[in-house]
């Protein structure tokens, strides 16, 4: 299964919730933090070579959705997914995963949390981010929140890079996979633009005709379906309208009226 | 001759906390216990999610005639796909509940 990268840096936060502003503003972060709109993070102390070189916040990506619900008017909402992205930033994964981001050398700690993996990183902090990425979809899947149609969601591989465009190829329990073309500087700016490489789109709805297209990068959770914690509710797992031929057939023919028979009694 | 009988009506806003207190589900049951779980914390938002509005998602209330919330069913329009690229729109069942 491919998920979206499971952390992000504040700027990103900020992006979703004023998509034409600065990343980089002080205003509009503090706005989500005063409406408890975004959690706190998960801050990390960083090394140079000369050793320390700071410290960093990093934050759960729940709380990416959690900032685009409240651009849209739907504080409840934004603040239980920025609660949700609290307990996992509290639970053990995100423990792991910024024990091993705070004995990264050279300011890596950042790139990794930017979604850029180190060619010579150790297999545990793969598996650690695999982790946050597994259980951060399983929120996704038994949230409704997470599930809005306002948000499309199209994940694939790059299959080819050619004339200032990828194609992306998207990962689908179907064998009917579908691709898209998106500019080589979007897929750049993702950290992801080598052929092999796993990106997802994410249509951000602005309005019924527009949405910011964001390009995030994505990680191969390698995970079953099963395993990953299917669930029959939401509308964004296409699993949920997917039918097999027995069905077509039993399913066939022209709909009937729903009756519904409500008891009545009649006295004597 | 006696008032018996259902009263049928569409959920609301109104109806998170009512709903937030139904309880369908024998918990040694595993599947009922998601089915109550869902319709206590997230049917509201399902059925009222303005971005959701083409496949007309309902959210139906039936109570007694003594006013107790019964059951509770919620359905929207959908296009059913299957693995050979057949589809076609249909009507999807979202979750029943009923005490």
């Amino acid at each position: 299964m491919i998920a979206a990268w499971p952390v992000v840096i504040r700027d990103r936060i900020v992006h979703a919730f004023k998509p034409g502003g600065s990343p980089a503003s002080e205003a509009p972060f503090r706005t989500l933090r005063r409406h408890e709109w975004v959690s706190q993070g998960v801050r990390v102390t960083l090394f140079a070579d000369r050793g320390l070189a700071g410290q960093m916040t990093f934050f759960s990506s729940l709380n990416v959705v959690a900032a685009r619900l409240a651009r849209r008017g739907n504080a409840p909402a934004a603040a239980r997914v920025a609660r949700a992205a609290a307990d996992l930033e509290a639970g053990p994964e995100f423990a792991v995963l910024r024990s091993l981001l705070s004995k990264l050398p050279d300011r890596e700690a950042e790139q990794v949390i930017g979604g850029l993996f180190p060619e010579d990183g150790p297999a545990a902090l793969a598996e650690a981010l695999r982790a946050v990425a597994s259980r951060t979809e399983q929120m996704r899947a038994n949230d409704i929140l997470l599930s809005s149609p306002a948000e499309v969601v199209f994940a694939g591989r790059i299959a080819e890079v050619t004339n200032g465009f990828v194609l992306l190829v998207q990962v689908k329990e179907t064998a009917r996979a579908t691709a898209t073309m998106v500019p080589l500087w979007m897929a750049g700016a993702a950290r992801r633009d080598q052929v092999g490489d796993f990106l997802v789109l994410v249509a951000d709805k602005l309005d019924d005709a527009s949405a910011v297209v964001e390009a995030v990068p994505a990680i191969d959770i390698d995970d079953t379906p099963e395993a990953h914690g299917f669930s029959p509710f939401g509308r964004s797992d296409a699993r949920t309208r997917s039918i097999t031929a027995d069905d077509v057939r039993l399913l066939a023919g022209e709909p009937q009226s729903l009756r519904i028979l409500v008891p009545v009694t009649i006295d004597g | 001759m006696t008032e018996t009988g259902w009263h049928i009506r569409l959920g609301s806003p109104g109806d998170r906390e009512l709903l937030a207190s139904f309880a369908c589900a024998d918990l040694a049951v595993r599947w009922q216990t998601e089915v109550e779980q869902f319709i206590q914390t997230q049917l509201t938002d399902w059925a009222l999610d303005p971005h959701a509005d083409a496949g007309d998602p309902r959210l139906l209330l039936a109570f007694t005639v003594a006013g107790d919330l019964f059951g509770v069913a919620a359905h929207e329009r959908v296009i059913l796909r299957a693995g050979d690229g057949t589809s076609f729109p249909a009507t999807k069942l979202e979750v029943v509940g009923c005490r």
